[in-house]
């Protein structure tokens, strides 16, 4: 059984295993520092879909199954999916699993996603209600630009501080055991609001919750 | 953090880089005099043509809301307007740019709850309230009489 450690931190007891991990990422994503690291690089960013939404699904559904693949097992023997987006009812990763005919736990962490859905599935295999799961998460470059900011064609202007959502999506497949890479602690943060109202600086905004959990990332 | 929030608001401001005004404003000078260069040239051209003031206004402010349309449609206005900033943003074919672009964007959520529900969600609050404020100048007008 999983311990508690002082105020936010988790120490498993047995630490859950990674036995494998995926990601998918968009075209612009490729081209940038990490491209070498990506499982495949997406020439078409409709994912042969044809909405943004289902793109995002698409994409998702498909880093898992490469996860499950180089893991070596099958779909059906996951107990479970934890998975979440940025879309409204976490819809992209609720679309992605339907096909999966597995449980379902629908995640949202904004950026803290795919580190939050590994937390969690690595407490429920500690705690022996999973055996092997996969953890995943999503963002769409198209999707996100369409619910929090302007339609792609409006001729905007972008200021310095403007971040740019990224088109991939990661996954893991946690397990009891069966791998040297392990999730031994899990460390979870607070919300944090220090009053930053601009939609174009969401640096300054998330970064004060980081200055809380930076001495335990040390 | 024990900062307030007004500290940290000084504190971020200071250490997030600005835009860059000088060159902003260059671009938007330039782009938006090109855009109103290529207006008086079509207003030339109805008037040369024999048309009145007031039909070559109309008919040149028909043919820039279509050019903003096109350039919206085949995905060169965004690009432009990335530089341009205000100067594509002010001209009437940034109206056209706002409405045509929610247009495209909301089609794959159907013609009458997606495109046609969405199309002014940009445009919307200068309807809104260019009309208001219309509507306040005209009533003005009558009771002060012009």
């Amino acid at each position: 059984m999983a311990k508690r450690l002082g105020k936010r931190t988790i120490q498993f007891s047995q630490p859950p295993a990674v036995l494998s991990s995926a990601a998918i990422a968009g075209e612009k994503e490729g081209q940038g520092p990490l491209g070498k690291f990506f499982d495949e690089i997406s020439q078409d960013s409709h994912f042969g879909q044809k909405s943004w939404e289902l793109a995002e699904s698409e994409m998702q559904k498909r880093t898992i199954a490469l996860a499950v693949k180089k893991a070596g097992l099958r779909l059906t023997d996951l107990d479970c999916i934890l998975a979440g987006d940025l879309l409204n009812q976490c819809v992209g990763s609720s679309i992605a699993s339907v096909e999966s005919h597995l449980p379902y736990l629908g995640l949202y962490g904004a950026c803290s996603t795919m580190a939050m859905s590994m937390a969690v599935g690595a407490a429920l295999i500690d705690g022996g209600t999973a055996r092997r799961l996969a953890a995943a998460a999503s963002s769409h470059f198209c999707s996100a630009e369409r619910q929090y900011r302007f339609p792609l064609a409006y001729g905007g202007q972008r200021p310095p501080t403007a971040q740019w959502t990224a088109t991939a999506a990661g996954a893991a497949v946690l397990a009891d055991k069966g791998a040297d890479v392990r999730v031994s602690y899990a460390v979870f943060g607070e919300m944090v609001d220090m009053g930053v109202k601009d939609a174009n600086n969401m640096g300054s905004a998330m970064a004060p919750a980081d200055v809380i959990l930076n001495p335990y990332i040390k | 953090m024990n900062l307030t929030k007004n500290e940290y608001e000084q504190l971020y401001q200071k250490k997030s880089p600005d835009s860059p005004l000088w060159r902003d404003m260059l671009w938007a000078g330039v782009i938006g005099g090109a855009i109103c260069t290529v207006g008086q040239l079509v207003s030339n051209f109805y008037k040369g043509r024999g048309m009145d003031t007031d039909g070559a206004a109309a008919a040149t402010a028909i043919t820039m809301v279509f050019l903003g349309a096109l350039l919206t449609g085949l995905h060169l206005y965004d690009k432009i307007a990335k530089r341009a900033g205000a100067g594509t943003i002010v001209p009437i074919t940034g109206f056209a740019n706002a409405i045509v672009s929610p247009a495209m964007e909301f089609k794959s959520e159907g013609l009458v709850l997606g495109m046609a529900a969405k199309l002014f969600v940009i445009a919307g609050p200068v309807l809104v309230y260019g009309i208001s404020a219309s509507v306040i100048y005209g009533l003005l007008l009558f009771w002060i009489g012009g």
